[in-house]
């Protein structure tokens, strides 16, 4: 990852040549122009952070280049080079908004100091429109506990924080997936950069196409300006697919491409824009089998599957349920501004003996849930009402179900609760209905 | 050589059937006939029925923390000199390059490593031109 992506225009090739050799040594990403109009081109295919223009140029001034360039991308910060430095041009060029102004023979030092408050101030304001939601949950710790399956979590994310790879966290609903998708992105190489997060199954094809990729003006209906993707606001920081096993076959190659060659296009557009994002998606979905019935493509799957993380769920880490409960009990406190409620020893049994097919998320509802409606002090097992209300009744029998037979029981329940409707129920259960049909087929529960 | 006349035929192994599936589609699309195999035995079968002229391993089959990609490859040179072999692997140790080295392997891939290289490789590799024993 460079630390920015410079444009220098000047036709004079020295010049251009030293200030190229300058930043790279510095870790900069140099794009080139020898006139006006290769900069402008340049400009478009590349989006550079900051483009250093010379005064003078053969075909058009650095004042004319500045506005059409802040006409494509109003971000970019522009710093123009002259060799006669004179108060009234450099008023003029900073009216028109140039960033800076410095004279030649270019001292590179003073540029470089430039730069990198530039760039700086633009980070900032990129981070901001990411508007990502840095709430209570950026603070949350995923490794919570000390059964094996949460340390072994804990060890392997370790692992795939130097690289750059794309990384695929697999888990059941609520159990943490987004936490730790937060996580990696704090604790990894481009913490300072944007962390975006898209559910690729709640918006359509043509919704999430737009969303990602952005689009140009009259590019759709309703189209009637220019939209920069959620890829170009990612630009450099990390890009979270959300259930990914539901992002449309026809936008996958999109995303594939993306990956191999880092370039894109906008919907509508004809030229390729580059963009560099660390991808981490997650799913709930067994994504091996999407692929096995053609129902997510191959080469991606290939292309994202090398880092796997895979995410336990609440009922194989029962051990952690106990310092869970308290967490979430204390937060709960801070958000209510009360003291925090203690968990009587009933109440921690009846949260270890049920079976959480909803995992973190749900422990955080059931527990909120009884904070509310507690009367004392202390949490009892009375307080507590599981959303499997049948799993209070026969805790025991429950737990010794096997996965599938549990599963098929709560099928019954949720559409049963749904009065038979299977969208409904699909969506509570947190599945595509296709899914849900299949199940249904599976365990032989016929629709009524 | 004699492929140039037919389609290259080309063995792939690995323990995970997406990641087989995802090898399979890339090279059937780019003219190989494609044959696939989850394991050591299921190799043996087909290596039993026609010569390869590529064979891409796994390293690690069946979840095991063995070796079993470099038995796969012991067979193919066992039974044929011109057969190029690639191992494709996650846990790319130097002793296990090494070691891949001393089975003969012709290349040691790590993953990641996009679709794209490998053919790269298996093409270079095949190519008579490029190659010393053809």
């Amino acid at each position: 990852m460079s630390k920015g992506r410079i444009l220098v225009v000047d036709d004079d090739d020295a010049c251009r040549f030293g200030v190229r050799e300058f930043l790279e040594a510095h870790g900069f990403e140099v794009v080139e122009a020898d006139s006006g109009r290769a900069a402008e081109r340049a400009f478009r295919a590349r989006r550079p952070d900051v483009a250093i223009v010379d005064y003078r140029l053969p075909d058009l001034d650095a004042i004319e280049l500045l506005g059409r360039l802040k006409k494509v991308d109003a971000g970019v910060a522009v710093v123009i080079l002259t060799a006669h430095g004179t108060i009234e041009l450099a008023v003029r060029a900073i009216k028109d908004g140039a960033e800076h102004f410095l004279t030649k023979p270019l001292e590179l030092p003073a540029l470089l100091v430039i730069l990198e408050r530039v760039l700086e101030q633009q980070w900032a304001k990129r981070r901001q429109a990411a508007g990502s939601r840095r709430d209570a949950r950026e603070a949350v710790d995923p490794f919570t506990g000390t059964s094996r399956a949460i340390r072994a979590l804990a060890s392997d994310a370790e692992k795939v924080l130097a690289s750059d790879s794309p990384i695929l966290i697999q888990g059941e609903t609520g159990a943490g997936k987004g936490v730790l998708a937060r996580w990696l992105h704090n604790h990894g190489r481009r913490a300072q950069e944007a962390f975006v997060d898209v559910n690729c199954a709640a918006l359509g094809r043509e919704l999430l196409d737009s969303e990602l990729f952005g689009h140009e003006k009259g590019a759709f209906t309703g189209a009637v300006t220019s939209k920069a993707g959620l890829l170009e606001v990612a630009d450099r920081g990390t890009l979270f697919l959300d259930e990914i096993g539901d992002m449309p076959m026809e936008v996958q190659p999109k995303l594939l491409k993306v990956l191999e060659e880092q370039r894109f296009r906008r919907v509508g557009e004809v030229r390729d824009r580059q963009v560099d994002v660390r991808l981490i998606a997650a799913t709930h979905q067994d994504l091996s089998s999407l692929v096995r019935e053609r129902r997510f493509r191959s080469d991606l799957y290939f292309r994202i599957s090398t880092l796997p993380l895979h995410v336990p769920p609440l009922r194989e880490r029962v051990e952690d349920i106990q310092v869970l409960a308290a967490q979430a009990l204390e937060r709960l406190a801070g958000e209510l501004g009360r003291r925090p409620l203690a968990l009587a020893e009933d109440a921690c049994a009846a949260l270890q003996e049920y079976s959480w097919p909803g995992n973190i998320r749900e422990l955080r509802n059931v527990l909120e849930r009884a904070v509310l409606l507690a009367r004392g002090d202390v949490l009892t097992r009375h307080d507590l009402r599981f959303e499997l209300a049948a799993a209070e009744a026969e805790p025991a029998a429950e737990r010794s179900l096997t996965l599938a037979e549990l599963e098929r029981r709560h099928i019954t329940r949720v559409l049963a609760d749904e009065d038979g409707h299977v969208e409904r129920a699909a969506r509570r259960l947190g599945l595509p209905r296709s899914s849900l049909y299949e199940k249904l087929k599976r365990y032989d529960l016929a629709r009524p | 050589m004699t492929w140039r006349d037919r389609k290259p035929r080309l063995l792939v192994v690995d323990d995970e059937e997406a990641i087989l599936l995802a090898v399979h589609d890339y090279f059937s699309h780019r003219g190989f006939d494609v044959s696939c195999a989850r394991d050591p035995a299921e190799a043996d079968r087909h290596l039993d029925q026609q010569a390869y002229d590529g064979v891409i391993a796994d390293l690690r089959l069946s979840g095991s923390d063995g070796l079993e990609g470099l038995q796969i490859i012991a067979r193919v040179r066992a039974r044929s000199p011109v057969t190029r072999t690639i191992i494709v692997t996650a846990y790319g140790s130097l002793e296990a390059e090494r070691e891949a080295r001393r089975h003969g392997v012709d290349a040691f891939l790590h993953k990641p490593v996009p679709l794209a290289e490998i053919a790269r490789v298996v093409t270079s590799l095949m190519d008579p031109s490029l190659s010393s024993e053809s």
